[in-house]
Order: C-alpha cells, then structure tokens, then sequence
C-alpha cells in the first residue's frame, strides 16, 4: 500500500505551473542591486551574485511590478525571471533552492583558519621604504621566535579544526631564522604523526640569504617558497633597499635557483605598488614574464608600518586604478597574442562572479576572512586575527590582538573583539555596503577600516578599500559588456587559476 | 528618468528586505551549516594529555 501511494500524482515531485505563479499580471521581487555602466546599461546583480547586462531603465520596469510593462521585451522578463530578480507568486517558492545557493557562495567563509602565519623573525637585512612589518636590523636576534613559543603556537595551530593547513613562515626576512624554521617543521611533523592533518608549508622570503643547502631542505620537505620581485632591476631595487643596492640581482639568482632546484611551479612572487612602480605597469608585467611567471598580482600598498609614514608609499586610489587599468589591458592583449597570463586580483574576482563559489582571499571575504581564513602568531607569541593587524600592533595599537601562545582557543575566541569583527565584518547589512551592486563580489575588512578610519565599520564614501575594489569591478564589467574576447579570456583563468 | 538612482535602490531595499532576511536565515541555520563549536577546539592542555609532550 505504501509503496503504491508512491507513485500516485499527488506525490510526483514537479508541481503544475499554478503552483509557482498566482498571478497573471503582477510579479514580485528578489534581492538585488544595480549600478550603471559606460554604455549606458543597467548591471544587476542579485542576493547569489547572478548578474544581469540590461537596457537602460530595466530597474525602473521591474518597479512597476507589472508584466505588462515588459509586453514589449518578454525575453528580458524571461531572463529576470530565470535569474532570480523577480518571481511570480505572492509566497516565494524557491525559498530553499536561493538559501543553498546563498550557503554555498558563503561557503569558504564557514570554516576556521587554515592559513596560519608564523612571523618567525622580525630581523631583515633589507630596509624597503614601505616595509609594512616594521623590520628590526639583522642583529637583533631577540627578535625572533624562542623555542618554547615556537611550541606553544604549533600546539594551536595543531588542535585548530581544520584538516588542511597551510604554515607560512614570515619575517623581517624569515630566512634569517632559518634554524628556527627547521626547527618548527621538524616539531610538526613529529606531533602531526599522532593527528595526521595535511600540513603545507611555506615561505615568504626576499631571496638575499637562499643558497642550495636552504633549498635542498624545502625539496626534502616539500615547502613552497613566496618571494617578492617588485619589477625591473631600476624599480625594484629603488623599492627595496639594500646596502649595496643588489637586491635585484640577488632576487634574480634566486628565482633561478629556486626554479632549478624545486621547479617552476614551487615559487611565486609578488610585487608591492609604489609610487614610483605606478608608473610603469607595462615593465612590471614584462620583468614577470622574462622570469617566467605567467601570472601577476596587481596590488596596492597596505597603509600599516612604515608604509603609513612614507611620502612614496602615499599614492591616491584613482592613481591605483589607472595603473591598474593600464596593466590589465596589457594583459589581456597578451592573451589576445596567445600568450596565457593572468592577473591574480582579477582572477580572484571573476571566479565569484561566474561560479557559484568563493577564493579564501581575505580581503575580499564576507563574512570576514579574519579568523575564518587566517590566524597570525607573532614572534613574541602574541596571537593576532590577521597579518595587517600584526602590522598595526608594530604601531603599539594592540586593538586585533585577541591573545597569546599561551591561551587555548576557548579563550581566544571568547575575546570580546571575536564578536565585534563579526559584527562590522558582514558586509551584507553594513551601511553603504548593503545597497551596492558589487556588494556580493566584495568583502569586509574591519582591521583596514579601523587603520584608515578609526572605526571597524568604516564610512564607504570615504573608504580607499571601497573605491579600489568598487573601480576595479567597475573595469572588469565594463569589460564583459563591451569586449566578447575578452570574456573567452576571463573564463581561461578561472579554468587555469 | 522619473526616479533618481539612490530611491530606486531604496525601493528596492524596502520591497525586498524581508526576502533577504529570510534567505540569509534559512542559509545559515545552524543545523544545515553545522558551526564548529568552541568546544570541539582541542587546547594545547588537553593535547598534550593526548599526545604525550614532546621531547
């Protein structure tokens, strides 16, 4: 008997359109938002991050909440429709399918940090004007790590709940403390035998101090080097400064060697912008290209450390943006010649905007990345919610410190400041953010707003993170709109990212 | 254009705020997005009972 009710109609899963549709003449709304782009057309993007192109007055039909107003276009009410800008019953009835779909574009921001940073050493032998860590000289050895810290913060690190864990070792210049380095690694892997997480380490090095003996260690245990190469020899080594004005060449040599002895794909570099890098975007891209990286990552200064006081380092966002621009236009005309490389930011971007899900890139995560994303444990074992707060503690505001080694995560996460960053880090709901189109695309950063602006919410019309990520967005769809190859393009990188 | 932008965006916060309240509800309903639970952190104490100190 049971199994016959089964197959009887009322139990059939599809419903009869009347189900879905209450009305003949009106429909109903979904959460979007809209702004306008240098064609003249409306962009709409909704609650999921679906996004449409339409004509000039759209949002001004969809008001009208009536069918009739589109009498004249059924196949952009079609295309609202299918979308999920409107719907046509009175009791929405997808309710489920748009709160999963919602759950899963927020996915990355449910879990807990697997990024777990070590500043293993404040010590640098370099003195880049806008160093953003606020290095000590390199002789000043109480600056780095001790052994019993070192222990305490792995023993964190190890009880976090995540099962894949990135270690990223940071300075000063971390391979100054490379003993401390083999140090930690050696004490992981001998504690993670007993939990077996999947543990990748990596280190953030400018590549002065590396030489074959450092290498052959992270072959041995597989580590990942990140270095930093801030174009051409004239742009990098007015960047980064050195004594003997060699950090170019040193960075060079150890590319090569790094490359020659892990492989191409176990290093990566990353460029800061300065003024006098805003300058040349095109010998930037080029200098990545001669070292054989096929990607780049356009990114402007953060205001923290000494970065914060220097004249080099205090550029507008509009200036940003150009350069920006200019960058992004040459890369994609590479593409266009064959050539497949990719701007890492732009990526990071477009994967939100055509697929369902995220990157865990913090700055561009709501709710926050801090603390779900990443954890910082500074060389004096105090525990920090991100890398830029670490910064701002070097300016002796200890505001994002939320404990010490020598806590448990119960009482770390019991920090009142947890539930304030959770507050202000949701960008769904924050004032200004809540009725913006790319809102769904951006993220919040209540550390950035604080630094710039005093406040974990921060003021949108004022707010540099707002302008830059809202001008690049503005970039990318002007693009989508006018430029077909150019999508073909966009969509290789996320296939290839 | 008989609306400027900032009412049109305000219309449409009003018309849609408590579908987006609810989709926001239903998204992160604790039994569906199963929180890690403070207490599922194991601290550094209970770890070394566990695993024993290192040498």
């Amino acid at each position: 008997m049971a199994l016959q009710s089964k197959f009887r109609k009322e139990f059939r899963r599809f419903k009869k359109l009347d189900f879905y549709t209450d009305s003949t003449d009106k429909f109903w709304l979904l959460p979007f938002n809209f702004t306008r782009l240098n064609s003249g057309k409306e962009l709409l993007i909704n609650l999921l991050g679906e996004f449409l192109i339409a004509p000039q007055g759209t949002t001004e039909l969809i008001l009208t909440k009536n069918k009739s107003s589109f009498k004249d276009n059924h196949t952009l009410y079609c295309d609202l429709l299918s979308n999920n800008f409107i719907h046509e019953s009175k009791q929405i009835k997808n309710i489920e399918i748009l709160a999963n779909r919602y759950r899963t574009k927020k996915s990355n921001t449910l879990n807990f940090a697997s990024l777990h940073i070590f500043v293993i050493t404040l010590r640098c032998e370099h003195t880049c004007q806008y160093c953003q860590v606020s290095r000590v000289s390199q002789n000043k050895l109480k600056y780095d790590f001790e052994n019993q810290n070192l222990k305490k913060a792995i023993k964190l690190m190890l009880s976090s709940p995540e099962k894949n864990i990135t270690m990223e070792f940071q300075g000063g210049e971390a391979l100054l403390a490379f003993d401390k380095i083999k140090f930690a690694i050696s004490y992981v892997q001998k504690k993670n035998k007993l939990i077996g997480k999947n543990i990748s380490f990596v280190i953030c090095t400018n590549l002065a101090p590396i030489n074959e003996e450092i290498l052959q260690f992270c072959k041995k245990e597989n580590i990942l080097i990140s270095s930093s190469l801030d174009g051409p020899k004239e742009i990098h080594n007015q960047n980064r400064k050195k004594k003997d004005r060699n950090s170019y060449e040193l960075a060079n040599k150890g590319i090569q060697l790094t490359k020659e002895i892990l492989g191409d794909d176990r290093i990566s570099s990353l460029m800061t912008t300065t003024k006098l890098s805003l300058k040349h975007p095109i010998k930037i891209i080029d200098e990545y290209r001669k070292q054989g990286f096929n990607s780049i990552f356009l990114r402007p200064i953060s205001p923290y450390g000494f970065a914060k006081f220097n004249k080099n380092s205090d550029y507008l966002t509009d200036d940003f943006l150009k350069f920006y621009r200019k960058g992004l236009d040459y890369i994609i005309n590479l593409n266009l010649k064959g050539e497949f490389f990719r701007e890492i930011y732009t990526s990071i971007i477009l994967k939100k905007i055509f697929t369902s899900f995220s990157e865990n890139y913090v700055d561009l995560m709501s709710p926050t990345g801090l603390i779900n994303s990443v954890i910082v444990y500074d060389y004096n074992g105090d525990v920090f919610v991100s890398d830029e707060a670490r910064m701002l503690a070097q300016m002796n505001d200890f505001k994002f410190k939320i404990g010490t080694v020598d806590n448990s995560w119960k009482e770390i996460l019991e920090n009142d400041l947890i539930s304030d960053i959770s507050n202000s880090g949701v960008n769904d709901f924050v004032a200004g953010c809540d009725s913006c189109a790319y809102n769904i695309y951006c993220g919040s950063d209540p550390v950035h707003n604080y630094a710039t602006q005093g406040d974990m919410y921060g003021f949108r019309p004022k707010s540099s993170f707002c302008k830059r990520n809202m001008g690049v967005l503005d970039i990318i769809f002007n693009k989508i709109d006018k430029e077909p190859e150019t999508i073909k393009i966009f969509n290789s990188w996320i296939k290839n990212g | 254009m008989l609306v400027n932008d900032y009412s049109l965006r305000d219309l449409i916060h009003q018309e849609t705020k408590e579908i987006k309240d609810l989709v926001t509800a239903k998204a992160f309903y604790p039994e569906l997005v199963k929180f890690k639970p403070v207490g599922e952190f194991d601290d550094p104490v209970n770890f070394e009972k566990k695993n024993g100190t290192p040498k």
